[in-house]
């Protein structure tokens, strides 16, 4: 048998606050005080100093990684100026001086020696110019000319000639440039 | 929350932002920097192969000191004329009435002739004082750029040895 009861109507007061005391609604401000809202756990807290601590160490060792990249690039850039520096001025040398390569008669040094800052005279005023002038690591280069190892009947008329350099700035590095050098080529067009 | 409570919770916080705030300083500085480095780069890759390019092609020397270079030309065209102003920090590439500024803020730049002739057991070259004597060309320039009023790491060095391609 289903029992309906009904209870008079109040309509709420001005302030709309229902003060019938028969309403099981909690106050928002006691389920704030349950014992796990009130504050973080330590095992929260330690997870959050995890998670930043893994970040900022992300972050640093991205930024640290970007520069050590971009020191690489001018290392080797500068490697790459010398290297052809040496090349352009093999334009210059003799078929004769080519070949004595490496013999009594050597006219061509099979070593070198290069500074990442090369010397600079007329430096102007600059914050930098002065820490520059003959500092930075050095090159050692080494030099080697040896025959073509072509077939053809000309092959003793052509040279190749193979540049190296090694540096250690932090990390031991190499570079290395060749190019072939033929008696009726560029030297014939100078001499 | 007491007072002690406050305090502790003020200190971390202080802490915290600082830590917060140089990180942004340094992650700043190094944007500056890796974007100074690119400009600098280019600027120079760019300045380089213009010389490379008027050297190789010129029909002579016409005169020559540490910061200015006059190159000659064949098939009526003007002169070319580099000129590095140590004062305005740029290097200018003059043909006829066009100007054009190669490098700015370059700390140094030093031009540097030298003749046909090898030293025996070097890698140089004997330096000649006459423009007709000259066949190879050093170029050596340092340029730079701050931040925050600051040249730190932000340096470009660039050495090249050109020798003019004409027959004599």
């Amino acid at each position: 048998m289903l029992t309906v009861r009904c209870t008079r109507f109040t309509p709420l007061p001005l302030d709309g606050v229902d003060r019938n005391p028969n309403m099981k609604l909690q106050p928002s401000i006691q389920q704030a005080t349950a014992r796990g809202i009130r504050a973080f756990s330590i095992v929260e807290a330690l997870v959050a100093a995890c998670v930043v601590g893994v970040l900022f160490v992300s972050l640093y060792a991205g930024i640290t990684a970007g520069f050590g990249a971009l020191n690489s690039a001018r290392e080797n850039l500068r490697a790459t100026q010398v290297m052809i520096d040496k090349m352009e001025t093999l334009r210059l040398y003799s078929w004769t001086q080519v070949s004595n390569f490496g013999t009594t008669n050597a006219y061509i040094p099979s070593t070198f020696v290069e500074s990442f800052f090369p010397t600079t005279t007329n430096y102007g005023v600059s914050t930098v110019s002065t820490g520059s002038i003959g500092s930075g690591f050095v090159y050692y280069g080494t030099v080697e000319i040896t025959n073509s190892g072509f077939s053809q009947n000309y092959s003793n008329s052509v040279k190749v000639v193979n540049i190296t350099l090694r540096w250690t700035n932090g990390v031991p590095r190499s570079q290395s440039m060749s190019t072939y050098t033929a008696q009726y080529g560029i030297q014939n067009y100078i001499y | 929350m007491t007072l002690v409570e406050v305090l502790v919770a003020t200190a971390i916080g202080t802490i915290i932002l600082a830590a917060a705030g140089s990180l942004m300083v340094y992650n700043a500085r190094s944007l500056a920097a890796l974007s100074n480095y690119a400009d600098l780069d280019q600027y120079s890759r760019r300045a380089v192969d213009k010389l490379s390019q008027d050297i190789r092609q010129a029909t002579n020397v016409v005169s020559f000191t540490a910061t200015e270079l006059r190159l000659g030309t064949s098939r009526g065209r003007s002169n070319i004329v580099y000129t590095y102003g140590p004062t305005a920090k740029t290097l200018t590439r003059r043909e006829g009435s066009n100007t054009e500024i190669l490098l700015r803020e370059c700390d140094a730049l030093t031009f540097t002739v030298f003749g046909r002739n090898n030293v025996s057991n070097t890698w140089d070259q004997f330096v000649v004082t006459n423009a007709a004597g000259a066949k190879l060309i050093k170029l050596n320039w340092t340029c730079s750029r701050t931040i925050l009023g600051a040249a730190v790491n932000t340096e470009s060095v660039q050495t090249a040895k050109i020798v003019l391609r004409k027959q004599d």
